[in-house]
């Protein structure tokens, strides 16, 4: 599915998006509350859902090439982390729905996890 | 759904408290921040994080949550699994991340917190 | 072609219609005749034109408005007559997108275009215009990216010189969570246009922004050195305490000394330093407790690199 059609789905708000960041086709989604888990991945998701809402969610998105950031929640976003957004080029979505639920809605319309660290899985 | 069909249907591995798996789940809470849990999480949810340490058992006593799920294949921490046995908290292990479990989970029909 | 669609896109909402639009106008003014338009619209190849009374526009001619004049008999008779009153205009300061959906919406040809401060009129917008301009600017773009890109790719193959290195540094401040990471994700962008290979940018990227988080979480800052050379990318991150007690348990999945604060911030899950030895083709640490800690990151570009390689 589209981003433009998750912001249909979760409901959510553009924070920082252009129409045309907002078309990308998206088919995998990490959910997670620590960066380093996500860095740790062998696969890059299209999209982070986290409940974190600082400027490092989007720093992580752009290092490591994630699309786009989902904060749940509804959790009050800093303009500075909007512009940080626009200047890496990283959609910024906010949802007042829980991390579960924005989880379960994605999977149900086929949005699928990528594969978690393989350090993780021998700890 | 009882927490022991949510085992057997996500084949979860059960490391603590087997003895108190015949508890009717309805809600789930995903979340890797204590914090968060502590203020937001509601009795008797099920509880998917990465984290594995202790500290983890003292917020499901409190918060009195039916059980833990720890994603990514990761382990409790050894003091995390004797204190979840005194305190017969059931701790589950699954391979799959947050976001595929969580995805099973609601179709099987538990709902977000 | 991904990236130019993305780009034309972005573009439509860049450009201004002031951008594209054609200024050098000719006008009519009302009492003018419908035969004197045709001459005029035959003899300069355009398709339309703005009627002005003073300075004041107060329509618009086409070349539709002739077609239907000629058809009705060509009776000569006033412009003012046969022409759209009052017709509907774009401002120059308006984004590009903006004139698309008008020009959708309406089905018209082409709009005057006003200026927003003067209420004047400052040019005309049609759609030929429109599409000519986003070409430009889309073909000008272009070159000038891959024009840095090749440039940057080519440096070391343009220079000659026994040994030939570029030299990066960055000083990291410690406990300024906002700005951490900046050095990392701008490090990123410096290697694209370098030409370096994309899987050795994203491991590299990793390393270096897990070893600037540790710089801001743990130490009171330090400094990250990048050294470029045809065989290698070296990075050292360099501070000045508090070092590492027992760099064995450091180096585990999980060991952390993280405060509270930082484990709510979503870092300090003990993943940092395996993370970096995980991403990195070589990697040293030398910490001395109450001194400071060194570590050293190096990517292999030349020969050896292995394109899907981690250590």
């Amino acid at each position: 599915m589209r981003l433009s059609e998750v912001v249909d789905l979760l409901p959510a708000r553009v924070v920082y998006g252009t129409d045309s960041l907002l078309a990308a086709e998206i088919g995998t989604a990490a959910a997670s509350d620590l960066m380093s888990d996500i860095l740790a991945r062998v696969e890059v998701p299209d999209i982070l859902l986290t409940r974190l809402n600082n400027t490092q969610v989007v720093r992580t998105a752009s290092v490591f090439g994630i699309k786009a950031v989902i904060v749940v929640r509804g959790r009050p976003i800093d303009p500075k982390i909007a512009e940080l957004a626009k200047q890496e080029e990283i959609v910024l979505l906010s949802t007042e729905s829980s991390l579960f639920e924005s989880c379960g809605k994605l999977y149900s319309n086929g949005v699928r996890s990528t594969t978690p660290t393989e350090d993780a899985q021998q700890a | 759904m009882k927490l022991a069909e949510l085992v057997e249907k996500l084949e979860l591995d059960v490391r603590t408290g087997a003895e108190s798996l015949d508890v009717d789940v309805t809600n789930g809470y995903a979340s890797d921040l204590l914090s968060d849990v502590m203020a937001r999480a509601n009795e008797g949810d099920v509880w998917i994080t990465l984290q594995t340490h202790q500290n983890i058992v003292a917020v499901a006593v409190m918060k009195s949550l039916a059980g833990i799920i720890l994603v990514n294949g990761r382990e409790p921490e050894e003091a995390a699994v004797d204190k979840a046995t005194a305190e017969a908290i059931p701790i589950m292990v699954s391979g799959l991340s947050t976001f595929d479990l969580v995805g099973k989970l609601f179709e099987l029909g538990i709902k977000g917190s | 072609m991904d990236v130019r669609y993305a780009k034309t896109q972005e573009l439509l909402y860049e450009l201004k219609i002031a951008e594209v639009m054609r200024r050098e106008l000719n006008t009519f003014s009302p009492v003018m005749t419908m035969s004197e338009l045709r001459d005029i619209l035959r003899d300069h190849r355009i398709s339309g034109v703005p009627v002005l009374e003073g300075e004041e526009l107060v329509g618009i001619v086409s070349i539709e408005d002739l077609i239907r004049w000629l058809s009705a008999g060509g009776e000569d008779c006033a412009i003012a007559a046969e022409m759209t009153k009052k017709p509907e205009c774009l401002y120059a300061d308006q984004p590009l997108v903006h004139a698309i959906k008008r020009f959708d919406e309406s089905g018209f040809g082409r709009f005057p275009v006003i200026d927003r401060a003067t209420g004047k009129l400052a040019g005309i917008l049609t759609k030929g215009k429109l599409m000519e301009g986003v070409l430009r600017k889309l073909e000008s773009e272009i070159e000038e990216e891959e024009l840095r890109r090749y440039r940057a790719s080519h440096i070391f193959e343009d220079i000659t010189a026994d040994y030939k290195e570029i030299y990066l540094t960055y000083d990291v401040p410690g406990k300024d969570f906002d700005r951490a990471g900046s050095a990392s994700t701008g490090m990123k962008r410096n290697l694209k246009r370098l030409g370096i290979h994309p899987d050795i940018i994203h491991r590299l990227a990793i390393a270096s922004y897990e070893a600037e988080m540790n710089l801001v979480i743990y130490t009171d800052g330090g400094v990250m050195e990048f050294h470029i050379s045809p065989q290698e990318v070296f990075l050292r991150v360099k501070d000045n305490g508090p070092g590492i007690e027992d760099i064995e348990k450091a180096m585990q999945t999980g060991y952390s000394t993280a405060a509270h604060w930082v484990r709510e911030l979503g870092f300090g899950a003990g993943m940092g330093l395996s993370n970096i030895n995980k991403c990195a083709d070589k990697m040293e640490i030398d910490s001395t407790p109450g001194i400071g800690t060194t570590l050293k990151i190096r990517m292999f570009t030349g020969p050896q690199h292995k394109p899907d390689g981690g250590a």
